[in-house]
């Protein structure tokens, strides 16, 4: 106290006071405590309707993984198939997923986990809405209609991961915690394709067939799609890869079933026959085009063909998407410009019948490769591929002007278009290995920056379900009328010429082996770059032969005086090993769960 | 300046002199020169409380009030000496100086100590011997010169070009290694120390072991770097103005081949890549475009240009001006000091003239400080700092590759020999179109015109500090103790300002009709646009209480802080800090030492129940010397002291902001079908911060009365609880999974410095070396590898996984039809041929694919670096000279640096390509476009790894002072110095085949701003 009292008297207690209130200040009991951040946590999601919608919501997010046209470094799944091939001419090719899925270097390792990880993300979010699916404050009505919606897409995902690795980890409910020990086997084939089909059926139960005109709820799943899916399931589960008895090298049947049974073509046939049957679905058949312009609708009501539809967000860069990997580059950089990424192979034009409706195969056809080898082609080639001198909108007073992809002497303009092939040319940096470009579904934009178009992407139309139920059928029951009938619709549809007959350059009374060829040539032809040749050359055992293989281009020479010469190039040759029919199990997840077996093969 | 010194005389003085009373003592204390020696502390034995301090003639008044009639006189530098005096005479008191460093002061957290009775493992340099280090960054200059520094300049671009630089090695798993670094007691980055100017510091000091880092808790893991500035001394005002200029010159400019060679060797590529084809290729360049390319014939069809000169210069300037102002007396001290730097870039000048838009490359900077001392009264110190800096980073805006102009000049795509003309006939620019040219619509125009024409990148910089504080002696409570209340912030804002243009208007003229292809018609208008704004704040409150007193034998010093740090960085949540720390310190008879530091520190990012740690050391020192029997037996040694210290310290940099207890969802997104829900990563509500037991081990020595110094130490940190990513955890649970504090690692290694002193007559100098070397390992991370070989525990942390190079495929691995022969390993997907890059099939399945790489090389940083240094001085001549070098690391090269043929531009590496005729000599696989990419940089593999190392003679610094008796002429110049510097002025290494430097970042796609020397002229004047 003598102390203080004597501190107290010196001139020095000038600093008592500031020496107190920074003390006090700095030795505030509540200085680390100062966070209070408002969090929304599981509970709080499902108390409340709108919140639990968004869960929901949050499922359709990935619905296009597979299908996405820019999937592997900006080329979609076609270009790991004869259909296409990845960009050659960039440096990076060989990083290319899609390269390496078609020249036999794909292995466990290198094996991207795009599909492995998102699925099981999908899976997880959906197990978590039906684990609290009774909390969220809903008519019974609204909580099956959610919840149809809920285990649709969970089996949508499960397809998904089916057709990349054979037989998955089925997980059920079941919500992982941290910490919790995971050790799943996978499921066989079989079981998985029944739990698929079981929940795709509980699902259609509470599904609308359509929803009204205008219903702000109308870009969600219907009855139709859980059928749609469900017979592209038994159609893949009833193919020769799945289909043809015991494997040695399966004995787990994670990728086969233990025994063929045809009754699977049946199942298949009745699944496909069912959506048809809903009668809500057309074949898209307005305008000069239909063929190409169905692809360029936005609203549901202008899309009566599609089946299921995955409605990604409108946004500037989207509104280029395909165009943003695949244009020309005298058409290109639009906002979100990628180059060129990928191209078509002369395989595919050369899949591309007359125009007549018979293959260029035929000696009746017409056909020879030189200047006229793309005129009375089935006219879905144009709308499928830009060759050399396919018109596209240039922009300005231009109108629209010739894409060229030739090599040799190219005349000197101010007008872009007739300098194209200095772009776009073969050899050209920026330039088509193949001399063709991608134009299926793309919008007829001219350069800079063009006026843009929403497109949602068509996952599943209804020309495919006719094509499964076509390709079921014949394989059950052979070439019946039905088969017929829904081939000619397709080719009617692609304004082929009906014909004398009205055959549409079908050939009467084909047997089954010729039906089947017919079949899966209009497979190709009709869904190209829609995600199907990849997964159809490997369930049809194809892909041996289709896919081990140099790929081919189209050059094209000009003259000083404007005269071509052509030449069939060898673009790429193709490995296809046994192990490839499907993925390998990646290596990561294998020594993480001993339960887990890989694919025969890797 | 002098009407403001009496007024503050006249305001706090008066008071005191009311107290004389009648036993004083006068008196005036001198150096060994018998010159005055202002600032001494004079102190009545036996009550150390009394005490005064020396002015600017020396001279001391003391009014005696104990019973030895005995006063000490003591500074920094010099022996104490202890006189008897009497009551009312006056007395001279001479000090000479401490040639044994007995009485060296030494830094350490919060305070200072004696070298001798320190426990700790230090390294100090004073700032005055860098000084005229001719760079911009002060960690630059530490290099070599401090044992246990190592460091890294990774670019030579103005304003960018500061090393990274990290205290004995790395040992974290989170890749922040980067030391804590505290000036004035005020935390900075990395980019503020850069800013720092080094004519305002006194000195730097780094921290290493738990002795010294665990009183900074858990930021103290990485050590710590303490910079101490300049404060004003008893004595006149004393003014100095330092002028320097100087050039800067790159020291490896790369060379690539011409369009010839380049054109020539481009067929011989596509030709390769057609191996096993069932067509020949078509040939980018027929023997008609060859043969015009060798002439020169077809200027404008066939160009041929050198894009590095038409771009570049060799040199460019830098200046360095500072004007500083310090003196005081017993009330008020004062160092005033503000500086200009400026560093221009190498790019040659395309701005159209009167454009006013500097598109080139600069660095400049102002720096001031005001470091204030006030005594208002004997026992009460106020100290009032404040200092800043502005400064301007210009980046050119043209540039179109994202990582920068030297990218664009390496790089095959952008900028091939036969890429365009440098002009065309009439003035105008051109564009590129060529096989393998960039297809970015922008980058192909003239890269001339684009730097000129394209605007700037600019970052601008202002910092701002403000320190308070306030000393207050205690001693009426008891004899020793002292209150000290420090308050501090420091403040940053930063704005970016971005010119831009693109789609400039260009031609290409076509010689062959003599006309021009437009591309674009009209210059188009700058566009402005904001970026890189920043804005961070740090307040900083410290209190603390100091006990420092001696009983008979005993010394004890302790220390009692509370420190308080509140971080804002823009809109984030805020960052709260606090610590409490306690140390102390004893010794007896200054022979045995003992050291014990307690902090326990509380940040508030962690979870409420887990939000402090206590950090504990414990340290030890003997001072043999001071023992009898071994003073006997070795007498030549003035100190021999042998020191260990055992402890924790944490670490708490890059750890989230904010630490979640519960899974937080998003409600935020949308897509199509309406608002998402989308869960969060899960979440580890235990995270903590990681820790280091640091153990060390060391000895200190001066022998011969100073002329060898030693010191040196032996390290082990065992880091554990870094929080790392979880990898064992299956996919299917379908979530991110949290960091959890598993890692482990550890590093151990030693670091010394041995000097030699020596002066004979006029001639003194001295010799100094110093190495340092640090290893690590990682003893566990939570890790699931494919394969056991790929492991990454036992490893050095920093490697990279890739393919081990076991040569290239010959052509007797292939049979008559070109087909690789059965069992020899190859990748699949491609088509092997000789002359390709051949690894290792570790898996032995014959096919090499990504099971068959593993952790490769070394790690980038160095295990080892040392420094030799010599410094004489001959009457008024002065010479310093700092060798440096590091080795034992690799760094790996690729893109456009490491001469990726088609990738980069064609260099002499790509010559030493593979034929069947070079199969036995050649050094690089054969050429190719796109064929095989095992043979490119994009496969990482040991064949792109360099194993670096490197000596540079760092730095020189010749200096003559001007004889006072020549600058009596000139009254107002008391002192005038000029010297010629240096900064890496010989370079040794390995590195020319890869165009770049050795200490250029591993990885590095050979982007960066090639390294400078840099030579400069300075004169110093004191005023």
């Amino acid at each position: 106290m003598m102390y203080i009292m004597k501190y107290l008297n010196s001139k020095d207690a000038l600093l008592i006071p500031v020496a107190i209130i920074i003390l006090l200040s700095a030795c505030k009991k509540d200085f680390l405590e100062q966070k209070k951040l408002s969090a929304i946590d599981e509970t709080a999601v499902f108390k409340d309707s709108v919140r639990a919608k968004g869960v929901v919501n949050n499922l359709y997010s990935n619905l296009g993984m597979s299908f996405n046209s820019r999937r592997y470094n900006n080329t979609p799944l076609d270009a790991a198939t004869d259909d296409a091939e990845p960009n050659l001419y960039d440096n990076g090719i060989a990083s290319y997923y899609t390269y390496k899925l078609s020249n036999g270097a794909i292995n466990s390792s290198n094996v991207d986990k795009d599909v492995w990880n998102k699925s099981y993300q999908m899976i997880r979010a959906a197990n978590i809405y039906i684990k609290n699916k009774d909390n969220v404050p809903l008519t019974a009505d609204t909580k099956n209609f959610w919840l149809a919606q809920v285990k649709f897409l969970r089996a949508w995902y499960y397809f998904i991961l089916l057709k990349h690795y054979g037989g998955i980890p089925l997980i059920g409910d079941k919500v992982f915690e941290d910490g919790e020990s995971i050790n799943v086997p996978r499921s066989s084939y079989e079981d998985c394709v029944n739990y698929i089909v079981a929940e795709l059926d509980q699902a259609a139960v509470f599904l609308p067939t359509t929803y009204p005109v205008g219903d702000s709820e109308d870009r969600r799943i219907t009855k139709g799609a859980a059928l749609a899916v469900k017979a592209r399931v038994l159609l893949y589960a009833a193919s020769p890869l799945f289909n043809s008895g015991a494997r040695s090298d399966d004995p787990d049947h994670y990728v086969s079933y233990a025994a063929a049974d045809n009754e699977r073509w049946k199942k298949a046939a009745d699944a496909a026959k069912a959506v048809i049957g809903l009668n809500v679905y057309s074949l898209y058949n307005l305008g000069a085009a239909p063929f190409y312009e169905q692809f360029l609708k936005n609203t549901p009501r202008d899309l009566p063909e599609a089946v299921l539809v995955y409605w990604q967000p409108a946004n500037t860069s989207n509104n280029f998407y395909v165009e943003n990997s695949a244009n020309p580059v005298s058409r290109g950089t639009n906002n979100g410009y990628q180059g060129l990424k990928y191209i078509p192979t002369q395989e595919l034009v050369d899949a591309f019948g007359m125009k007549n409706g018979l293959p260029i195969t035929d000696p009746a056809s017409g056909y020879s490769d030189g200047d006229n080898m793309y005129s009375n082609r089935d006219p879905r080639l144009t709308y499928t591929v830009h060759y050399n001198g396919a018109l596209r909108y240039m922009g300005g007073a231009f109108g629209d002007q010739p894409v060229y992809t030739y090599t040799g002497v190219i005349p000197t303009s101010t007008n872009r278009s007739v300098t194209s092939a200095s772009d776009d040319g073969m050899y050209r940096p920026t330039g088509t290995p193949t001399g063709y470009f991608r134009f299926k579904s793309m919008n007829n934009f001219g350069t800079g920056s063009g006026s843009e178009l929403y497109r949602p992407w068509t996952l599943m139309r209804y020309a495919e379900v006719l094509l499964n139920a076509a390709e079921a059928t014949n394989e059950y029951s052979g070439p019946t009328t039905e088969v017929y009938d829904w081939l000619k619709s397709i080719r009617q549809r692609a304004l082929i010429t009906a014909g004398t007959n009205g055959m549409y350059g079908l050939k009467p009374g084909m047997t089954k082996d010729e039906m089947r060829e017919v079949i899966r040539n209009e497979r190709r032809v009709e869904l190209a770059f829609e995600e199907h040749r990849f997964w159809d050359v490997r369930r049809w055992k194809i892909a041996p032969q289709t896919e081990n293989k140099e790929t081919h281009g189209m050059e094209i020479t000009r003259d000083a005086t404007g005269k071509y010469s052509y030449r069939r190039v060898v673009v790429r040759k193709h490995t296809f090993t046994n192990a490839m029919y499907f993925f390998p199990i990646p290596q990561t997840e294998l020594v993480k769960s001993s339960a887990l077996k890989q694919n025969p093969g890797y | 300046m002098r009407l403001l010194f009496i007024l503050l005389s006249v305001f706090f003085g008066t008071t005191a002199s009311l107290l004389a009373q009648n036993r004083a003592v006068v008196g005036q204390v001198l150096d060994e020169r018998k010159e005055p020696m202002p600032g001494a502390t004079v102190t009545e034995v036996g009550l150390e409380k009394n005490a005064t301090v020396t002015d600017v003639q020396g001279n001391f008044t003391l009014q005696l009030r104990g019973t030895s009639n005995k006063v000490t006189a003591r500074t920094i530098g010099y022996l104490p000496k202890i006189v008897t005096v009497t009551a009312g005479s006056k007395v001279t008191i001479q000090l000479s100086p401490d040639v044994k460093g007995l009485e060296e002061v030494v830094i350490v957290g919060f305070g200072r100590q004696k070298r001798i009775t320190s426990t700790g493992a230090v390294s100090t340099i004073k700032a005055e011997e860098i000084r005229s280090v001719p760079t911009s960054s002060i960690q630059n200059t530490l290099v070599g010169r401090l044992p246990g520094f190592f460091s890294q300049q990774t670019s030579g671009q103005p304003g960018a070009d500061a090393a990274e630089f990290y205290i004995r090695g790395a040992n974290s798993l989170n890749g922040d290694n980067k030391p804590l670094i505290v000036v004035d007691d005020v935390e900075y980055d990395y980019a503020q120390l850069s800013q720092l100017n080094v004519n305002e510091v006194e000195s730097v000091t780094i921290l290493k072991d738990a002795a010294t880092t665990s009183i900074y808790g858990l930021k103290g893991a990485n050590g710590v770097l303490v910079v101490t500035t300049r404060r004003g001394r008893i004595g006149k005002p004393r003014i100095n103005v330092t002028a320097e200029t100087g050039i800067n010159k790159v020291i490896r400019m790369p060379k690539f081949l011409d369009s010839y060679s380049t054109a020539l060797l481009r067929n011989e590529a596509v030709l390769n890549d057609a191996y096993g084809s069932s067509q020949a290729p078509v040939m980018p360049f027929s023997t008609d475009d060859l043969k015009k390319f060798k002439d020169g014939s077809d200027p404008y069809g066939h160009p041929n240009v050198n894009w590095v000169d038409a771009v570049l210069n060799n040199t460019s300037s830098q200046g360095r001006y500072n004007i500083d102002i310090s003196g005081g007396n017993t009330l008020v001290k004062y160092f005033t000091s503000i500086g200009t730097y400026s560093q221009n870039g190498i790019l040659k000048q395309f701005e159209p003239i009167g454009d006013q838009v500097n598109t080139n490359y600069y660095y400049k900077r102002f720096n001031y400080r005001s470091n204030l001392d006030f005594s208002p009264t004997k026992t009460l110190k106020l100290r009032f700092d404040a200092n800043g800096r502005f400064e301007a980073v210009n980046n050119p805006g043209g540039v179109v590759e994202n990582e920068g102009l030297f990218y664009e000049i390496g790089s095959y795509n952008y900028l091939a020999p036969y890429a365009m003309p440098l002009l065309n006939p009439d003035g105008s620019y051109s564009y590129s179109s060529y096989p393998g040219a960039s297809t970015t619509s922008n980058a192909i125009i003239n890269p001339m015109y684009r730097l000129g024409n394209g605007g700037y990148k600019r970052d601008i910089k202002n910092n701002y500090n403000l320190v308070v504080a306030a000393d207050q002696g205690l001693g009426f409570i008891t004899t020793g103790l002292a209150a000290k209340i420090q308050v501090s912030y420091a403040g940053n804002n930063n704005e970016g300002r971005d010119l831009s243009r693109n789609g400039l208007p260009v031609s290409k003229y076509d010689p062959v009709t003599n006309s021009y292809v437009l591309r674009g018609t009209r210059l188009p208008v700058y566009g402005i646009s904001n970026t890189n704004d920043a804005f961070n704040s740090t307040t900083i409150v410290t209190a603390s209480l100091n006990y420092d007193r001696t009983f008979g034998d005993h010394h004890f010093t302790t220390l009692l802080l509370l420190n308080q740090r509140n971080y804002i960085n823009k809109g984030n949540v805020p960052i709260n800090y606090r610590a409490t720390t306690g140390r102390l310190d004893y010794d007896f008879k200054r022979k045995y030492l003992l050291g014990i530091t307690v902090a326990r520190n509380g940040n508030d990012v962690f979870q409420k129940d887990q939000r402090y740690g206590i950090f504990p050391a414990v340290s030890w020192g003997y001072n043999l010397s001071e023992e009898k029997f071994f003073k006997k037996a070795l007498p030549f040694f003035d100190l021999f002291k042998i020191r260990g210290s055992y402890g924790l310290v944490g670490s708490d940099v890059s750890f989230p902001s904010t630490v979640e207890s519960v899974i937080q969802y998003t409600t935020t997104g949308s897509n199509y079908y309406g608002s998402t829900t989308t869960e969060g990563a899960l979440v580890n509500p235990g995270i903590t911060w990681e820790k280091e037991r640091k153990t060390d081990l060391g000895i200190e020595a001066n022998m011969f009365n100073g002329k060898i110094t030693l010191s040196g130490s032996y390290f082990y940190n065992y880091r554990y609880d870094q929080l790392i990513n979880q990898n064992g955890v299956p996919s299917i649970l379908g979530q991110d999974l949290p960091k959890r504090n598993l890692g482990i690692t550890s590093n151990a290694g030693a670091d010394g410095v041995i000097s030699y002193r020596k002066s004979k007559g006029d001639f003194r100098y001295s010799l100094s070396a110093n190495a340092s070397h640090a290893k690590n390992k990682i003893i566990f991370v939570s890790e699931a590898p494919d394969y056991p070989y790929q492991a990454q525990t036992g490893m050095p942390l920093g490697l990279e996984k890739g393919y081990h190079y076991t040569g290239f495929y010959q052509l007797a691995d292939f049979d008559a039809s070109g087909k690789l022969k059965s069992g020899i390993a190859a990748p699949r997907g491609v088509v092997i041929q000789p002359g390709d890059l051949k690894f290792q099939d570790f898996n032995q399945d014959g096919v090499i694919d990504d099971a068959d790489v593993t952790y490769l090389s070394r790690p980038n940083l160095p295990t080892t670096t040392y420094g030799l240094e010599f410094s004489g001085s001959y009457k008024g001549f002065t010479v310093r000279a700092l060798v440096q070098g590091a080795f034992d690391y690799a760094l790996r090269v690729r893109s456009v640096g490491s001469g990726d043929a088609f990738v980069g531009n064609l260099n002499s590496w790509n010559l030493e390509r593979w034929t069947p005729e070079t199969a036995a000599t050649a050094t690089y696989p054969r050429l190719g476009v796109a064929g095989n990419a095992f043979n490119t940089s994009s496969t990482i593999s040991d064949f792109w790894y360099v194993n670096a190392g490197y000596v540079r003679l760092k730095s020189v610094d010749i200096g003559y002072q001007i004889p006072s008796s020549w600058l009596n002429k000139i009254r107002t110049v008391q002192s005038a110095r000029v010297y010629v510097s240096g900064y890496n002025l010989l370079n040794f290494n390995k590195m020319g085949k890869f165009q770049q430097d050795a200490e250029i970042a591993s990885k590095s796609t050979g982007a960066a701003y090639p390294l400078t020397a840099n030579f400069n002229l300075g004169v110093l004047l004191g005023f």
